[in-house]
């Protein structure tokens, strides 16, 4: 039976990795030596016998909880099938876990401000699956339909519910979860995942649909199977690119204003206009100049000729109008100043946007401070 | 722990590969017992899926395997999964307030950088944290090389009646409590040279911490 020997192999192989990774760590490999020169009894470990990619607890995202209340999220596959992608994954309550139902099972994954993917009545907290490419800067999310239902466990169906009971579901039972995403690149063999919350990096990307299959309207113990599931219906939804996102690679300079977003098209270098400008004005202080000339260095490093933009931003607070004069009158005294730094071969281009870009939320103080700023926009990766 | 899932990765990795040799070449002394085993071992299986494993709880019961390289057992595999997982120490820890960061890995490969962290507040079950935003999140400085890493971030476009939103790559928590709350943030590659880094949170005091490649 090749499923069998599948299992057999991999308990075989995971022998002779552990002896490699002993190998690499001397001192864990005198312990073992010693333990097994002398003898002594070895715990017995049961090991699952289902795929484990990757494993974290989390407690619940929100409020006061019962600390003892953790659940467990197991990682299991990464499949391409039928032209797009199944994320198979596993949750339950640890076994030390006092409180709790399932919903508050739920709540441990992941907070709404980081939950990816587009709002939905129902499925939502599970839907908080990506599969990352970081060197494809994208990031690949759950499908959804036209009825906001999402291609991926609705909890009330995936999780078993007992009026009555404290905990539920049982403490030391792990339930499987799935979401279906699209097709990755072919040359994809290893990616990051985020899933409820956690992150794992180097999954593999392997082919086909988890078996055996079971229905997957059911709650789904682990081991016992994997959901029966159409992959290629996500394809009915149409404009599959909607659920791919870009992603950005930010950083700030050190003691300064200046941060970088490098993005799939372009590079954009932000200095913060709390260090340009004094409130509501646009002539620049006299710290200014060395911001901007911190700025010109990045520019210039990039090896970019052509055109750059200059764009001034601002925060919500005021009128669309004022905010909009004022980001342009930002963004020409920055490309006045910066002007001087930069090569002849760079042109350089003045826009403002006013208050319509923000990069944080407005709803706190750091979100405003952040979306105050003149960003200068470069072609290309400029790392 | 992210050591462990790359070994967990290899070892499928390489069970994979193992099992596809086996088949290409059909090692002749197991084809039998393959063959053998294909009808009982199936058989067996179903036989102790619904004896011994039959599923609680109103899972589902599985359906008979029609093929040969299932990835699951067919019975309950939760107490084996709750086993495997281990808990990771920290490598390094700061306080502020009566509240507790603890980090406990900075990883990075070519697939990005994770950190793994968590609050806790022993006094207090329930602490509002102030960073709730991407940009307030921890941050990997490399003094070296001038630079703080922030969260990767995926621009999530406007939908009914939400706005166009910037969001990190993490687990996200808006509170803190007396349990632990293990959290994780991915951050793009880091560059070989860069070996340790200072996580910075907030007010906390950064926590140096050595970075796994």
């Amino acid at each position: 039976m090749r499923g069998k020997s599948t299992r057999l192999s991999a308990l075989t192989v995971a022998g002779f990795a552990a002896g490699l990774m002993l190998i690499g760590t001397a001192p864990a490999t005198a312990t073992a030596q010693t333990s097994s020169a002398t003898g002594a009894a070895e715990p017995e470990v049961a090991e699952p016998d289902i795929p484990v990619l990757g494993q974290a607890v989390g407690g619940q995202s929100a409020g006061s909880v019962d600390p003892t209340r953790q659940a467990l999220v197991s990682l299991h596959g990464v499949r391409r099938a039928d032209s797009s992608t199944v994320v198979y994954w596993s949750a339950g309550w640890t076994p030390d876990t006092e409180s709790g139902d399932r919903a508050d099972l739920t709540n441990t994954f992941s907070h709404s401000l980081s939950r990816l993917g587009l709002k939905r009545p129902h499925g939502e907290t599970t839907s908080d699956v990506a599969v990352v490419d970081v060197e494809g800067m994208k990031a690949y999310t759950p499908v959804i339909n036209e009825q906001e239902a999402c291609y991926c466990s609705d909890f009330l169906t995936a999780l078993p519910s007992e009026y009555g009971v404290d905990v539920e579901p049982a403490p030391g039972k792990a339930y499987v979860m799935y979401a279906i995403l699209p097709e990755l690149p072919e040359s994809l063999e290893s990616a990051t995942v985020k899933v409820a919350g956690k992150v794992f990096t180097d999954v593999p990307v392997e082919d086909g649909e988890m078996t055996p299959e079971v229905d997957a309207d059911e709650p789904i113990l682990v081991g016992t199977g994997w959901p029966e599931l159409e992959p290629s219906s996500i394809q009915e939804v149409g404009d599959l690119d909607r659920f791919v996102y870009s992603l950005s690679k930010n950083s700030a300079v050190l003691d300064s204003g200046v941060s970088n977003r490098e993005e799939e098209e372009q590079t954009s270098i932000d200095i913060s206009a709390s260090v340009l400008f004094d409130i509501d004005e646009a002539a620049l202080t006299e710290n200014a100049a060395a911001e901007v000339r911190t700025a010109a260095g990045q520019i210039k490093d990039s090896g970019i000729t052509g055109a750059i933009t200059v764009t001034g931003h601002t925060d919500s607070v005021g009128t669309e109008e004022h905010n909009q004069d004022l980001s342009e009158r930002r963004a020409e005294a920055v490309v006045e100043e910066i002007t001087a730094h930069l090569p002849d071969d760079i042109e350089v281009e003045s826009a403002g946007k006013g208050e319509t870009e923000p990069i944080a939320s407005n709803e706190t103080d750091a979100g405003k401070q952040k979306n105050r700023r003149v960003t200068i926009t470069i072609p290309g990766d400029a790392s | 722990m992210n050591r462990q899932d790359r070994a967990l990765a290899a070892v499928r990795r390489l069970a994979a590969l193992t099992a596809g040799v086996t088949v290409v070449l059909g090692l002749s002394a197991c084809a039998g017992d393959d063959a053998a085993g294909e009808t009982s071992g199936n058989s067996s299986e179903g036989s102790a899926d619904e004896t011994s494993g039959e599923p609680s709880d109103g899972a589902s019961s599985p359906t008979p395997a029609s093929e040969d390289d299932d990835d699951a057992p067919g019975t309950d595999q939760s107490a084996a999964l709750f086993e495997a997982y281990s808990a990771p120490e920290p490598v390094g820890t700061a306080t502020w307030e009566g509240q507790t960061l603890e980090v406990f890995e900075v990883d990075s490969t070519a697939a990005g950088t994770r950190l793994a962290f968590q609050l806790s507040s022993p006094e207090n079950d329930h602490a509002d944290m102030d960073a709730r935003n991407w940009s307030e999140l921890p941050q990997l400085v490399d003094s070296a090389g001038e630079l703080a890493y922030q969260p990767l971030t995926v621009t999530q476009p406007a939908y009914g009646n939400e706005d166009e939103q910037r969001l990190c790559l993490c687990t996200g928590q808006e509170a803190v409590g007396s349990g632990p709350r293990m959290q994780h943030i991915l951050y793009e590659p880091l560059p070989d040279g860069v070996t340790s880094v200072d996580v910075t949170y907030g007010d906390f005091e950064p926590v140096t911490v050595s970075v796994e490649h």
